[in-house]
């Protein structure tokens, strides 16, 4: 019961990094590694993401 | 299609017999109290049957969804933008997306006409309409690298449409952030606990900004987390607040004072950077946003309410105090959001498609999604329901409709038939915390009422009323002031856009002259029509909320004429009629809607009217020396309203002359149909 409910908060937790963009840095750095580039900061990919998100209509009434 | 096995046709014929008897419950159930879970029962069941039937009929039959075919995110995979994502992520993005205040507040309006007609639209307009355009748009969408709905209009259809589809947009914004603005307003005069609690958000985003930007870069979660919690103490501190006699004064104030707060706070957030508020706000909202609408799920389901509002009341004949109007058109033009949201398309069509790993998914978030916003629907109308007529009138009626003082307005109320008492209003003021809850026009107090009423029969009881009804408070204002930063915000970059053809530096969002320039018109636009919804007798409610619901209308017509040019492009006129028939359903509303509401002889629902016949109230010398100006303002408003739904009426024709001009083409053989896809690619990616 108690591996049961582990195992459900850490797919819970999975879910909301997922859904809330928290993971979004470590797999943009990953993918950019496997190209060989160079990824940009974990602050400045936030601010772009952010300018991204919010420039065009994202919530709805 | 696979055929279905004997077990799997036994559940969906007992999923079907169960959805028909609590249909049959709701629709036969008078003068008897109806238990809330019947409501919940009946949309479960037709959403599921909906879900499992419909939408696979439009996934494989009409749209012929190609699950070997590469979407944009697989296609164009940048790791930013486009990026395959699992589906229950897009999903969660795309509900998080389209669900706000509307099919809150929307069904708690419509409630004036009692509960079933609202219900019933919401069942059915959810399913055959709403749902079917979100993801048909969805799909279109997907089949073209992204784009946007004004990007599709321009090339299924013509350059005007795709104009008209632009301009729609920034009007709908334009009124939209009003309106929502007027029910912060209308929920926070006068309310020292529940304008302590949204003002605390504010220093508790800058904090969490600071959090997510300097200290720990993007940890969002943590950040929401810290946010939340002290959200959640500002909540339960408003209190002290209220109680204090020197701090209540600080956090006073009347509707207009409001009004220019928020007008200076949505000019400061669209100028300050994304990241010190419309960000944070933004996570905050979101996950109270969700974490409520689960609880207030359970809650019903737990507390399983008695509905007291009539399923129809007296008030279908168009006299009704919230705003005047009939049944048709007005309760499909103020239940947008929940039944049928034109806004939707805008989601559809920006941030999800390009999300989207497989095309079969289209189907679960597109769909799925929308019938998830239709439960909200069907939740905030138990949420109204569940309070006492007379109480519900009181909360939500004008003080120009039913007396300036408590006695009036209880007299005129039980004249209605609808029994309240001076003592039960301000008993139920002092258990939620407030002064006073009549005059509360907007829909946000009797939701939050209804609210606590729910919470504290499952948890805590009547001492902790005032706590739920203040947290429902926030809950609404938290996440209207969140839509009002973005929609401010995406309204500036659509103005520099478009004022970047006339002269190209006010074009540059980087360019901080402009910048303070187009986010000041913005803020002007829709600051003019808040102030005048403030200080309107009528409450602001009836003149507001009917032209948000025509323009959010006009932009389900504009999507609706795309996916239907499209499928007839793809040769599916013989499925045409999926989109065609939520199409001329809600042109028939919106085009009547603005009819009544531009020339109906009714002074309450006719703006030229009102107009009219306040010059005549001058001129007859009945208007005192000193409100003569006042007066004046007011006709000026009344004709600015019928010009702005005149334009959407316009826009409506025009995008309908222009859609119709091309269908005639094809079908006459006229003009061969280009369908601007984007060219099919196999995909590489699992399913």
């Amino acid at each position: 019961m108690v591996t049961l409910m582990l195992k459900l908060l850490k797919t819970l937790w999975t879910y909301l990094r997922e859904v809330s963009g928290e993971n979004d840095y470590a797999r943009y750095r990953g993918r950019v590694a496997a190209e060989g580039g160079d990824p940009v900061t974990r602050q400045e990919f936030y601010d772009q993401r952010l300018q991204e998100k919010y420039s065009r209509p994202n919530r709805c009434c | 299609m696979r055929r279905m096995s004997i077990l799997k046709k036994l559940v969906w014929f007992l999923v079907a017999g169960l959805g028909a008897v609590a249909v049959g419950i709701i629709a036969t159930s008078r003068g008897e109290r109806l238990n809330a879970v019947w409501l919940v029962a009946a949309a479960a069941c037709i959403f599921v049957l909906g879900y499992r039937f419909y939408s696979r009929f439009i996934a494989y039959r009409v749209l012929e969804l190609d699950e070997t075919r590469a979407t944009p995110a697989e296609r164009k995979d940048d790791g930013r933008d486009f990026t395959p994502t699992n589906k229950w992520v897009v999903f969660g993005h795309h509900f998080a997306a389209i669900a706000g205040p509307g099919p809150l507040v929307g069904p708690i309006l419509a409630a004036q006409f009692g509960y079933l007609p609202g219900t019933l639209w919401i069942l059915i307009g959810g399913v055959l309409g709403g749902a079917v355009q979100d993801f048909v748009t969805l799909f279109c969408s997907i089949r073209r690298d992204g784009k946007s709905l004004g990007q599709m209009a321009k090339e299924e259809i013509s350059s005007t449409a795709g104009w008209t589809a632009l301009v729609g947009v920034l009007l709908i914004m334009i009124i939209l952030i009003a309106v929502i603005a007027l029910v912060v307003v209308n929920a926070l005069k006068g309310s020292p606990w529940g304008l302590f609690t949204i003002a605390a958000t504010i220093p508790i985003a800058f904090l969490m900004a600071f959090h997510l930007r300097y200290l720990r870069p993007g940890r969002i979660l943590e950040g929401s987390l810290i946010g939340v919690t002290l959200v959640m103490a500002a909540v339960v501190g408003g209190r002290y607040v209220a109680e204090s006699a020197t701090l209540s004064h600080w956090f006073n104030y009347s509707g207009p004072a409001l009004a220019w707060m928020i007008i200076i706070y949505g000019l400061a957030a669209s100028i300050l950077p994304v990241w010190l508020l419309l960000a944070p706000r933004d996570y905050l909202s979101t996950f109270v946003k969700l974490g409520t609408i689960l609880a207030l799920a359970v809650g019903i389901l737990a507390a399983r309410p008695l509905m007291h509002l009539p399923a129809i009341s007296r008030f279908a004949d168009g006299t009704g105090p919230i705003f005047a109007g009939k049944i048709f058109p007005f309760c499909f033009i103020t239940i947008a959001c929940g039944a049928i949201s034109g806004f939707h398309s805008l989601i559809s069509s920006g941030t999800t498609p390009k999300l989207i790993t497989n095309e079969t998914h289209a189907r679960m978030i597109g769909y799925g999604s929308m019938l998830m916003e239709s439960f909200v629907g069907i939740m905030a109308i138990v949420a109204a329901g569940v309070l006492q007529p007379g109480v519900y009138f009181a909360v939500n009626s004008p003080a120009g409709i039913v007396g300036e003082t408590a006695g009036k307005a209880v007299a005129t109320i039980s004249g209605w038939g609808f029994p309240v008492t001076q003592a039960a209003m301000a008993d139920l003021a002092s258990k939620v915390g407030e002064i006073t809850l009549f005059n509360r026009t907007g829909g946000a107090p009797s939701l939050a009422v209804g609210m606590a009423h729910i919470f504290s029969n499952v948890l805590g009881g009547t001492e902790v009323m005032a706590f739920w009804y203040h947290f429902a408070i926030m809950f609404e204002a938290l996440f209207i002031l969140t839509v009002l930063d973005a929609g401010t915000r995406v309204g500036r970059f659509m103005l520099q856009d478009l004022l970047g053809h006339i002269w190209k530096p006010l074009g540059r969002t980087g360019w901080y002259p402009g910048v303070v320039f187009t986010s000041m018109v913005v803020v002007g636009a829709w600051g003019y029509f808040l102030y005048q919804g403030v200080v309107d007798p009528l409450g602001g409610i009836n003149s507001l909320w009917p032209l948000f619901g025509i323009s959010n209308q006009l932009l389900a017509t504009i999507a609706l004429c795309v996916c239907t040019t499209i499928l007839i492009k793809m040769k599916k006129t013989r499925y045409a009629w999926v989109t065609l028939a939520p199409l001329s359903w809600l042109v028939a509303v919106t085009m009547t809607a603005s009819y009544q509401k531009i020339w109906s002889p009714d002074p309450r629902l006719g703006f030229l009217s009102h107009a009219r016949m306040l010059s005549d109230h001058i001129a007859s010398g009945a208007i005192p020396a000193a409100q003569i100006a006042t007066t004046q303002r007011l006709i000026f408003n009344d004709r600015l309203d019928a010009a702005v739904t005149l334009v959407f009426a316009a826009l409506v024709v025009l995008i309908l002359v222009e859609s119709g001009r091309h269908w005639w083409a094809y079908a006459a053989g006229s003009r061969e149909p280009v369908l601007r896809e984007a060219p099919a690619e196999l995909s590489q990616l699992e399913a």
